[in-house]
């Protein structure tokens, strides 16, 4: 499956890109979207990952019941293409991820990522994102259970870099 | 007591749930991955973050992170405000662009400054007296320019008296999309210090409770607010909002005029600072 995309400067053609795309299902329709203002250019293709699970999936490292949520919302979100289904599948899994420890949230996020689906790891992620958000570092580092690995002057150095983001 | 207080949240909340490995904590999880929860939350706390271990720091300068914070025309902004003269600097990173426009940048002559808000990556844009059409401004039997410590300015245009009070100023910038609300910075009295404190002499204040002040503003897309409100509090700094305006198209800079005004001749009026004009995202 491949692309080209052609790349113009005023109106004449200055270069031709041809994208080729390994391990897409050959549903996959990508159409590369050009952004003038900072020439950037993303391509987003229809990702169809979550039919590519043999659900159900099987999660290490999670219980019974977060495995049966998972599972539920790909079979929901992958059974039909209206957005109401989809929204309802999202909003159905997110209630539950609400409810479920930190620790589990992070196991899925790591899930999510290695099979690549997309709408879980949005999920995830933004989930992730509520508990961290407005906490201190400190804070954060115990939530997690992250270890600091950095030196105290070095601690120091990185908050002086970003000084310049809470100032007025 | 950190790692302990942990493992027992760990162990006490879901009864049937197994310990989680050390091998999937968050810290330890792909640079995009971390980077994909920091895309969610705002620029303070990406940068907070940024001392939480060697992942987060790294998770935390990721291109991909900055550029959903910059407005989409950060190029248009780069250059309205930077020029041959006074350069933008080249191969900086998202975040670093971020930093630099987030700082007040002088335009216009140093007649206005600009700067990114934090936490929305839209443009505030502040307007000097000195950047504004004033009736009678360089006369001094009405106006005179103070130098004060209580503008981003440092001075302030100072009306003793007037008949005719009338301030007119435009801008045009490319405002990301967004609604966007204008206010006149204005203090009834003369700022001044005696003995480091700071005073306020309002005795040449007069006139603003006979008539209201009438304020306006329009765009280059046909949007209008009008409004209109007495002066009020001598001594204090206050905020005159004029309206709002929505920018839809960010390819398209907004060209904004406003103004204010009382100029019903029966009455003189002054006493009255004016320091700046305010645009910033509602």
């Amino acid at each position: 499956m491949s692309q080209t995309v052609v790349l113009e400067q005023n109106a004449v053609e200055t270069q031709s890109i041809t994208l080729k795309f390994d391990g897409c299902s050959s549903d996959a329709n990508p159409s590369p979207i050009v952004n003038p203002e900072n020439q950037s250019i993303t391509i987003k293709f229809d990702d169809q990952a979550s039919n590519h699970h043999t659900i159900p999936v099987s999660i290490p490292n999670v219980d019974s019941e977060t495995e049966a949520a998972v599972n539920e919302f790909l079979r929901k979100h992958g059974s039909s293409d209206e957005e109401s289904v989809r929204t309802d599948a999202m909003n159905d899994l997110w209630s539950f991820i609400e409810r479920q420890e930190i620790g589990t949230v992070v196991v899925l996020v790591k899930f999510a990522s290695d099979v690549k689906n997309f709408e879980l790891l949005e999920i995830f992620c933004q989930r992730v994102a509520d508990v961290i958000a407005k906490k201190t570092v400190e804070e954060v580092r115990e939530i997690f259970n992250i270890a600091n690995d950095f030196t105290p002057e070095e601690e120091q150095a990185i908050r002086d870099e970003h000084r310049w983001a809470f100032e007025d | 007591m950190g790692s302990g207080f942990s493992s027992v949240l760990v162990m006490c909340s879901t009864a049937s749930g197994p310990p989680v490995p050390a091998a999937t904590g968050l810290g330890d999880l792909p640079e995009s991955v971390v980077g994909s929860v920091l895309e969610r939350l705002n620029p303070q706390e990406i940068c907070g973050l940024a001392a939480l271990n060697r992942a987060f720091r790294a998770a935390s300068s990721a291109d991909f992170v900055w550029e959903s914070k910059l407005p989409q025309n950060y190029n248009s902004v780069i250059s309205r405000i930077f020029d041959d003269n006074n350069k933008f600097p080249s191969n900086l990173c998202k975040k670093n662009i971020y930093a630099r426009l987030s700082r007040p940048n002088s335009i216009d002559g140093e007649t206005k400054k600009v700067w990114l808000q934090k936490g929305t990556g839209k443009s505030c844009v502040l307007i000097s007296f000195n950047g504004l059409s004033i009736t009678g401004i360089d006369d001094r039997r009405y106006w005179i320019r103070v130098p004060t410590d209580e503008s981003r300015f440092h001075s302030v245009a100072y009306l003793q008296q007037i008949w005719w009070f009338e301030v007119d100023g435009e801008v045009e910038f490319p405002f990301a999309a967004g609604t966007y609300s204008l206010s006149f910075r204005l203090q009834l009295g003369r700022p001044g210090k005696r003995f480091g404190r700071r005073v306020c002499n309002c005795e040449q204040i007069h006139g603003w409770d006979r008539k209201p002040v009438r304020f306006q503003l329009s765009t280059s897309d046909g949007q209008e607010a009008i409004s209109e409100c007495y002066l009020t509090t001598p001594g204090t700094w206050n905020l005159y909002r004029v309206g709002d305006f929505v920018v839809e198209d960010s390819k398209v800079p907004m060209m904004v005029k406003f103004s204010m005004m009382q100029i019903d001749c029966t009455h003189t009026k002054g006493g009255l600072c004016v320091d700046s004009v305010l645009i910033c995202p509602k």
